[in-house]
């Protein structure tokens, strides 16, 4: 009953003390909102292209395609017993020219020009997890090559790990200036906090003339800075948002590949919570580096009065 | 309930403020602490609730001795005290409610008190009508007052005030004077730093006289008001 009554109150005087010092907490709140949209919007970009190479990862499977004219009925039957394949689909010459007429415009005029030839029938196979990686994959594809009737095989996994090496270096790239960026936003909004706190540093020096225990003046400040800096992240959370809903609809005519990104969907909650976490932690550690700045001031304040420093 | 020892307080090297202080005030005493400008009044009200330590001798008030207390139990001996700086030290962003009631906020009052007692307190300095007014939309005077009714608020056990009607009237100076004796036939022990000659003529209490950070002298109240 007691604690309840003690935290209506402490909430209450925070509100009230946020309301009153507005002006200050709203700068506040627009520095870390900033640098956050910034680190955000590097985190949003990781997690899109994470989510996008692991699609490709798993759309990404091993083509064998039959020779002009041939049949893949012997290969398909011992293909389907192989442990290495989870799945086997076989694409017939018809469904291959579909699909490929349905995947550009010029399609149409490419396959009139080939001579109306139909395109080899093939059987996509699903290859087993353990045997995905690169080099491995690559084997497997090989080994299928003097398959009776195999004219050629494709393995996805080989151009993919091109793309996923240079996925991993723009990772690494965006997350250091991520860290930094939101360094950087951490301390600028840090100061701010500190300097909204010394400019009521004669408050809170009367407010110990009177008899408030540091902590009585600490718990609220902090909290002050922990709802300033979680506001921050919701702020800029919902700026990113508003970016990213056109974003994904197509606006502004960006690469489709990035549009591509985008609609793979916006920061999971994992990352929700990340931002979240960040936000209030800056928000509480900038209070608590203002309060000892007041707390270091009084004392130099002090020795002054006291004549102790001459 | 204050008791100086051999108390001297110098700022810096060269400037005495007190020197040798000695004197006893009793629990439930009312008495004026008066000098010219200079003589050291403030820096004994400061010495008495801990916001600066002596450089030498010994305070006990009560029954902490200030020169040995820890910077923790600072706060607890300030809350058993009502003071009334000659500054005011109002804080400007709260409005004269919040002022007042800060105090009982710190005690961890509930808030349906804080509002009886915060109202109640200002009500007797006269200014009920300007709760929620900011210090700065006030005169003087009435600042001075609002300090008053926050000195009183905790119904402390000693109130030290300096200089409390110095931008008042003298009717109001009266008025507030006659406030600091009922306060006092509470049981509130009252240190009152003035250099008004004519109010402490008129209030017929205990004076004691600095100056020149020396204690002058101390005369006793005419017994005809000892028994209040
Ligand atoms: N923080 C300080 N540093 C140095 N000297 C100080 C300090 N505070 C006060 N003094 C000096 O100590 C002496 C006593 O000052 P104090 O403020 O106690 O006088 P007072 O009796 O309250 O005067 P007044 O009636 O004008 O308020 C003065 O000479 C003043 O200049
Ligand atoms: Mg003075």
């Amino acid at each position: 009953m007691i604690p309840f009554r003690l935290l209506a109150i402490l909430l209450r005087d925070v509100a009230r003390d946020l309301l009153r010092h507005r002006g200050q907490h709203l700068l506040v709140v627009l520095t870390l909102a900033s640098g956050l949209l910034l680190a955000g919007g590097g985190l949003l970009a990781v997690e899109s292209l994470d989510r996008w190479v692991s699609r490709m990862e798993s759309m990404a499977k091993v083509t064998v395609f039959a020779t002009e004219g041939g049949h893949l009925d012997e290969a398909e039957a011992s293909l389907r017993r192989d442990p290495r394949f989870r799945g086997v689909r076989r694409v017939s010459a018809k469904e291959a020219t579909e699909r490929f007429l349905a995947s550009s415009r010029e399609a149409g005029l490419l396959l009139e020009s080939l001579g109306g030839e139909p395109l080899p029938e093939s059987l996509e196979l699903d290859i087993r997890p353990d045997l995905v990686a690169e080099r491995r994959a690559i084997e497997v594809g090989e080994s299928l090559r003097y398959m009776p009737g195999v004219g050629d095989v494709v393995v996805d996994h080989e151009r993919l790990s091109a793309l996923q090496r240079s996925a991993r270096v723009v990772r690494s790239a965006v997350s250091l200036m991520g860290v930094i960026l939101l360094l950087a936003a951490g301390f600028s909004t840090g100061n701010v906090i500190r300097m909204s706190i010394l400019s009521r540093e004669e408050e809170i020096g009367i407010m110990r003339l009177v008899g408030a225990s540091e902590s009585f003046i600490r718990t609220p400040l902090l909290l002050e800075g922990a709802l300033l800096g979680l506001a921050a992240s919701a702020l800029s959370m919902l700026a990113l948002l508003g970016l990213w809903l056109p974003l994904q609809r197509g606006a502004w005519g960006l690469p489709p590949l990035f549009v591509e990104m985008a609609r793979l969907g916006f920061f999971s909650p994992r990352s929700i919570i990340l931002l979240g976490t960040v936000g209030t932690l800056t928000g509480a550690l900038g209070a608590l580096w203002g309060f000892w700045s007041t707390q270091r001031s009084q004392r130099r304040l002090a020795a002054v009065d006291q004549g102790t420093e001459a | 309930m204050i008791v100086l020892n051999h108390v001297g307080k110098q700022y810096g090297r060269m400037h005495t403020a007190l020197a040798d202080v000695n004197f006893h005030i009793q629990a439930g005493e009312f008495v004026f602490l008066t000098g010219p400008s200079g003589a050291g009044k403030s820096s004994l009200l400061k010495l008495l609730f801990r916001q600066q330590v002596p450089t030498s001798g010994e305070i006990r008030l009560a029954g902490h001795r200030l020169g040995e207390m820890p910077e923790k139990e600072i706060p607890v001996l300030r809350r058993k005290m009502g003071v009334v700086f000659q500054d005011f030290k109002l804080i400007h962003s709260m409005t004269v409610f919040e002022n007042v009631a800060f105090v009982l906020r710190i005690m961890g009052v509930s808030f349906p008190e804080q509002k009886n007692r915060a109202f109640r307190a200002l009500k007797m300095v006269g200014l009920q009508h300007k709760l929620s007014n900011f210090p700065l939309q006030l005169s003087g005077g009435e600042q001075q007052r609002v300090a008053i009714a926050r000195a009183l608020v905790n119904d402390p056990l000693v109130l030290l005030a300096d200089e409390p009607t110095g931008n008042l009237d003298p009717d109001l100076a009266q008025e507030i004077m006659s406030l600091f004796e009922r306060i006092n036939g509470q049981g509130t022990t009252v240190l009152v730093a003035t250099h008004d000659r004519s109010l402490i003529q008129r209030m017929k209490k205990r004076v004691l006289g600095l100056e020149h950070g020396h204690l002058a002298f101390d005369t006793p109240a005419p017994s005809s008001t000892l028994a209040v």
